[in-house]
């Protein structure tokens, strides 16, 4: 294991922020912490990264505990901050240069790796500029720059896409996976539940301090659901085929819906290819076929019984 | 090799801040401006009294005489009181019980001496440094001092100087030696300004923390004390720097009076900057605030130099003991007493050091305490 995190707690005050928090994060994987606003999902981040002390619990980087290896571990750890933290008074060079050093790096290796997280980041171009004039996008890429220019064994981004538009973010979203690939094991806390399912191979699902629930995406749907819908769209349609569908044992319903039709039923009972075999005897012509898995946001939806953004 | 990155970019993002550096360069010098030649008159140097100094001599030749009368010159009895004595011992009786700043005693056969082309002195005992009978000497001895032919007063050889009169050699050295409200005023404007310029401390903290860099910072391998250190050094060299172009305009472009030695005029700015960044950053991390901060750091540095004298000179045993508390005491007596007493005033600048490392230390523990 890269990181764990056993039973972490945190007071602020009375205020119960971190509440036995557990997981462990596994070297090579993108690890989504996903919980609302408040969850603790930032706090979590600032103890992992000894920003912040904490009241129980530990927390081990490659089996040392954190806080009596602080140096060592910092070292192999980018931070990515929720807020974007720039020195808005230095080029954008200027600030990476800073970071580089403060990380130990110097000399052509420095300059190296400058020109690399630049590139990796789309702001070569733009270096010699102070992010002041960044926009939205180029300033969330200057904060991951920053990050990964010492080549750190745990990325950890704190809502890297928060109010930006939808091309950075893709870009964003597109250089963490790329980063993953290229060796970096990440932590990804957000709560927009389509990015983690995009990227996420695990994901610890946190709401008021807690981890409710952890796994693989496909662990955690089926956690929630023993259910599946497959949305087909069909040349034409015929009542016949929808009633030999729903006489299919696994299959608890079948309607049309324009010239799709949409067929519910039990998971792990093949019932795409009986579907499909059906649908070809009776002749006819399959336009496209999109199995629909339950999303995370019905697995919160059904763990805590509120929606996500709320 | 942290620090000094750290140091340097604070020194950088310091002085991109243009507004501020106009600012807080301007402000000491319209400070000095208005202090200094406004409130000229206001300053002005109480008339002085004149320093009572005895006369003892065994000599009755023209160095007697010319004396004589260069103590009774105008010009001169306004410095100096003479007293008369018929004895060596009831002089310097009188120089031991403090009733007199010093003795002045031409021995036996000095003109005789000094006609024939003879180097000699002229004795003056005094149990303290004075600023004034010395210089009053030496510019009698420089009317004398032609050729090859020396006198010397306490063993310090004076350089030979061209016949110039006795009155003009007077008037140079009072005009010197007595602070004008610009030579007062351009040292305390400076170092209350300097005071404010803990302006380059605060915003070492604030903005970072207003930046969220200071996450950064924290999370990176590098410990507290390293990035306090490096924050400090780099305000306090630009403080450092503007208090220089400060001293720089007003010895040149207002002909303030800095002739102390250069080395302690460097060493005091340099320390007092310390303090001012120091003080800067603690305000900082307690109040997390860069308008707290200022606030605070006016009305604490508006005190500070007020105690200290630098608004009028004041006196009283409690504004005394207070002024203690202020840097700018320290700072002013060590400048004061090295430009116009030519000494080394080794307790205040010993004050200024303590000073500074009192204040530094507790930058330290007030920085490293803030990590919830
Ligand atoms: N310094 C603090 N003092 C008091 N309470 C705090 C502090 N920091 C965080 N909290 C509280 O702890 C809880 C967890 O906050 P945290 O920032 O970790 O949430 P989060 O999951 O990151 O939320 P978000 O998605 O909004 O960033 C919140 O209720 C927050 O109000
Ligand atoms: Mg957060």
């Amino acid at each position: 294991m890269l990181l764990e995190v056993n039973n972490l707690i945190k007071r602020y005050g009375d205020f119960l922020a971190l509440d036995h928090i557990t997981f462990a994060v596994k070297e090579g994987e993108i690890f989504g912490l996903l919980g609302p606003n408040g969850a603790g999902k930032t706090t979590t981040i600032s103890i992992i990264s000894s920003l912040t002390q904490y009241d129980g619990g530990e927390v081990k980087f490659l089996g040392k505990e954190i806080k009596r290896h602080e140096m060592e571990v910092k070292q192999e750890l980018g931070i990515v901050p929720q807020e974007i933290a720039l020195f808005e008074d230095l080029t954008a060079y200027e600030n990476l240069d800073y970071f580089g050093r403060l990380y130990g790096l110097r000399g052509s290796l420095l300059k190296e790796r400058i020109a690399e997280a630049l590139s990796f980041t789309g702001l070569t171009d733009r270096q010699k500029d102070r992010p002041k004039g960044f926009s939205g996008g180029m300033k969330r890429r200057l904060n991951i720059a920053c990050a990964i220019l010492h080549h750190p064994k745990l990325i950890i981004m704190d809502e890297p896409t928060v109010g930006i538009d939808p091309q950075s973010r893709n870009h964003i979203l597109q250089s963490i996976k790329e980063l993953n690939k290229m060796g970096s094991t990440i932590i990804y806390t957000s709560h927009y539940m389509e990015e983690v399912e995009e990227i996420c191979t695990r994901v610890a699902i946190v709401d008021h301090g807690r981890v409710i629930a952890q796994g693989t995406k496909e662990e955690l749907t089926a956690f929630v659901s023993t259910e599946e819908k497959l949305v087909i769209e069909l040349s034409s349609v015929t009542y016949t085929v929808v009633e030999q569908i729903k006489s299919i044992s696994s299959i608890r319903e079948c309607s049309i819906k324009g010239t799709s039709l949409e067929v519910i039923g039990k998971k792990g009972e093949h019932n795409v290819s009986r579907v499909i075999n059906l649908l070809s005897e009776a002749g006819i012509e399959i336009l496209s076929l999109n199995v629909e898995k339950p999303s995370l946001e019905a697995v919160f939806l059904t763990l805590t019984g509120r929606s996500l953004r709320d | 090799m942290k620090i000094s990155m750290i140091a340097w970019y604070t020194f950088i993002r310091n002085v991109r801040d243009i507004k501020a550096m106009i600012v807080f360069i301007l402000l000491p010098i319209l400070m000095i401006l208005i202090l200094g030649k406004a409130l000229d008159s206001a300053y002005t140097p109480k008339k002085i009294d004149p320093v009572v100094v005895g006369y003892f001599s065994k000599d009755d030749g023209l160095l007697n005489n010319s004396l004589n009368e260069f103590f009774q010159a105008k010009e001169t009895s306004s410095i100096l009181e003479v007293k008369k004595f018929k004895t060596l011992e009831s002089g310097m009786n009188q120089v031991k019980s403090g009733k007199l700043k010093g003795l002045i005693y031409l021995e036996d056969g000095i003109s005789n001496n000094f006609q024939n082309g003879k180097q000699v002195k002229i004795n003056f005992y005094s149990k303290e440094k004075n600023s004034y009978v010395q210089p009053v000497l030496e510019s009698f001895v420089r009317t004398f001092n032609i050729g090859n032919t020396l006198i010397k007063i306490n063993g310090q050889q004076v350089q030979p100087n061209s016949n110039t009169s006795i009155i003009k050699e007077v008037k140079i050295v009072t005009e010197g030696k007595i602070p004008r409200g610009v030579d007062y005023y351009s040292l305390t404007a400076l170092f209350q300004s300097l005071l404010f310029g803990a302006i380059f401390g605060i915003f070492a903290i604030t903005k970072d923390m207003g930046n969220h860099t200071n996450l950064r910072m924290n999370a990176a391998p590098i410990q507290t004390s390293k990035i306090i250190f490096g924050k400090l050094l780099g305000s306090s060299m630009t403080l450092y720097g503007i208090s220089l172009l400060i001293f720089l305009i007003s010895k040149f472009a207002f002909q303030a009076n800095w002739n102390g030695s250069l080395w302690l005029i460097l060493l005091v700015l340099f320390l007092f900057s310390t303090i001012s960044v120091a003080f800067g950053m603690i305000l900082a991390y307690l109040s997390k605030s860069t308008m707290a901060s200022a606030l605070s750091i006016f009305i604490i540095g508006t005190i500070l130099t007020l105690v200290a004298g630098g608004f009028s000179r004041m006196d009283g045993k409690v504004i005394e003991m207070l002024s203690y508390l202020s840097p700018n005491t320290y700072a002013q007596k060590a400048l004061f007493t090295n430009i116009y007493d030519g000494t080394f005033a080794q307790s205040n600048i010993l004050g200024l050091v303590l000073y500074m490392i009192i204040v530094v230390t507790l930058t330290f523990i007030t920085g490293r305490r803030r990590i919830a």
